[in-house]
């Protein structure tokens, strides 16, 4: 609805004090916990406490160049190893998205018990990392998968566990990711699908239009404000691509993304005198500029393609 | 019409058929695969627990003591079971309602009526679902530690948010919801509270019950910002988190997954009665005209 559709009748007391009612909390809520919030990280990336004060400074950023360009003899803080995964966590996820999109497809074009699918796809919705990861733990750790890994790659040494192993341990969270995203944005996928006009699909049907010139050439473009969107938000988070790196091996045997980075340092904190917190605010201000301008140009080539979005 | 009547009625080719076939196999491959996370999960929660470190994939006697024991023997920070479960209820159950509640009211205000933030408030939820701010957290730990609010019920204002995306499902529902009642209610001589909850979100039920869901499911299962920010009160989910070590030391996985099992049976349950309206046609974005 535009502003033109909204009420233009002079509003009474209870009117304002109505709009104030439902205004109040969710403003006051996003100024605390969201404007002040970000504001103040990017200003903590400016601070670091020396001798029980804060002083401004730009050793932060110093700090993390360094751990960025000459990475660190400690794998948790090496943020060039932490940069590598990241980008390979955010590939993969991409093509998980890319997957999604054809595993809606296929529960859209009713394959035989696409119901049943549909329900089960998703149950990993509904069971906590914490679980899912306990879980893969076990499966990585029982005798089956390290005895499998040694004959498939000729290992000489006995494998304990894939995830305790800095060869193995990116792949299996990897394996995880994939197995944990098959059936991403199902749901939203689905609504939008089921919004498309049968007519048009039907008619391509009777002109010969197979089923991937049917996805690539008519869905696909009928439902691209969907995928702008979507995608806008995967690009834009892609230094937030860590899997479960954090449950599975909490960053150790090479497997250290830049977010897990972000979040043990916040989890280790012990009061606001503790140097982790600064430095992490110091590499998110970085995170921050980067991905905004990378969603910004992004959204401008994609929305450049086809008329702008539609919400 | 049954699935087998439905394939017979699509008239599909030799190489479609081959490609569904493929599809299908790989379908039937995850789908398994999660079905068997689940019941392993409950089974390994019910087995002897020498049985289970000896050979976790395999079959033992079952002992259903373990789903007793749990609420006794699984212990973290100074919280047992009982307690972690409460402390799940009261973070994902009662913050998601009352976010959704004021998401609800607030996109309601933005599409019926004009004020200053009308327009603003939906243009700013757009920019702040699609601009991520990384390193927050270190801010918001802050903010926390300062207010004394870590480790406090307290922590629960943090979500009584309405700038979410749920906005954009209640704006886009309020914006194309009829006028005709709430004119007539106002006629009347309702007020804007009258209509607004005897009226409108009566209509959104629907659509707040199925968020409602989603958004209970996912703090549910949420540990990043709990373990965090309280981590000596521990949700079932940071808790099972916290026990694993013990667990591992004390070879008692089987407490592990019975408690890990428990966690999954509010989700599962509320999933198995309201499937239909959690996975009703949630759509954003729009499509082509």
């Amino acid at each position: 609805m535009t502003a033109q559709n909204k009420k233009k009748r002079r509003y009474t007391w209870k009117d304002h004090l109505f709009i104030l009612s439902c205004v109040v909390i969710p403003v006051v809520n996003f100024l605390v916990f969201y404007v002040y919030v970000n504001i103040d990280s990017f200003v903590m990336a400016f601070q670091m406490p020396k001798n029980g004060q804060l002083v401004w400074t730009f050793d932060n950023f110093r700090w993390v160049w360094d751990k960025i360009v000459n990475g660190s003899t400690n794998q948790r803080d090496d943020l060039r190893l932490a940069f590598a995964n990241t980008f390979l966590t955010f590939l993969v996820q991409i093509a998980m998205f890319v997957v999604g999109l054809f595993v809606s497809y296929f529960l859209y074009k009713k394959i035989f018990g696409y119901r049943y699918f549909r329900i089960l796809f998703f149950l990993p919705s509904l069971v906590s990392a914490v679980v899912t990861s306990i879980f893969y733990i076990q499966l990585m750790n029982s005798d089956f998968v390290p005895h499998l890994l040694e004959k498939i790659y000729h290992l000489d040494y006995e494998m304990k566990s894939p995830l305790m192993d800095s060869k193995f341990a990116n792949r299996m969270i990897f394996l995880n990711l994939i197995w944990l995203n098959f059936p991403s944005n199902m749901i939203l996928w689905g609504g939008t699908f089921a919004r498309i006009p049968a007519e048009v699909l039907e008619s391509a049907k009777i002109d010969g239009c197979g089923w991937l010139r049917e996805l690539f050439q008519i869905i696909l473009p009928i439902v691209w404000p969907t995928f702008v969107i979507l995608i806008t938000t995967q690009v834009a988070g892609i230094f937030g691509a860590t899997g479960n790196v954090f449950l599975l091996t909490g960053g150790n045997y090479g497997t250290q993304t830049v977010s897990n980075w972000m979040y043990l340092y916040v989890q280790t904190a012990n009061g606001t005198m503790s140097t982790n917190l600064y430095r992490a605010a110091a590499l998110g201000f970085i995170l921050t500029i980067i991905s905004c301008a990378l969603a910004l140009l992004i959204r401008k080539f994609l929305t450049s393609r086809v008329e702008e979005v539609q919400y | 019409m049954s699935p087998f009547q439905e394939l017979k009625a699509m008239h599909l080719t030799v190489a479609e058929r081959i490609i569904r076939a493929i599809v299908w196999i790989v379908f039937v491959c995850f789908a398994a695969s999660y079905v068997y996370l689940i019941l392993w999960c409950f089974y390994s929660g019910a087995r002897n627990y020498a049985d289970l470190a000896s050979n976790p994939f395999g079959f033992s006697r079952i002992q259903w003591s373990n789903y007793i024991e749990v609420f006794t023997a699984i212990q973290s920070n100074g919280s047992n079971f009982l307690a972690m479960i409460w402390h799940s209820v009261y973070f994902s159950f009662f913050g998601p309602l009352i976010s959704i509640f004021l998401t609800s009211a607030l996109a309601y205000c933005c599409a019926k009526y004009k004020f200053v933030g009308s327009s603003l408030i939906p243009a700013i939820i757009l920019i702040v679902m699609t601009l991520p701010i990384y390193g927050s957290g270190t801010a918001m730990y802050r903010l926390l530690y300062r207010l004394n609010w870590l480790d406090s019920y307290l922590m629960i204002f943090t979500s009584f948010n309405g700038f979410t995306g749920y906005f954009l499902y209640f704006y886009a529902f309020y914006q194309t919801v009829s006028g005709v009642y709430s004119e007539a209610a106002s006629l009347d001589g309702a007020n804007p509270w009258q209509i607004y909850y005897r009226i409108i979100l009566p209509q959104a039920m629907p659509l707040f019950g199925s968020l409602f869901l989603m958004a209970w499911i996912a703090d549910w299962n949420s540990y990043g910002s709990a373990l965090i920010y309280m981590p000596n009160l521990p949700t079932l989910a940071v808790g099972l988190y916290q026990f694993q070590t013990y667990a591992a030391y004390n070879n008692r996985m089987d407490l592990l997954f019975a408690g890990c099992a428990i966690s999954m049976i509010p989700p599962l349950v509320l999933f198995a009665f309201c499937n239909k309206t959690m996975m009703s046609n949630v759509s954003i974005g729009g499509i082509k005209e």
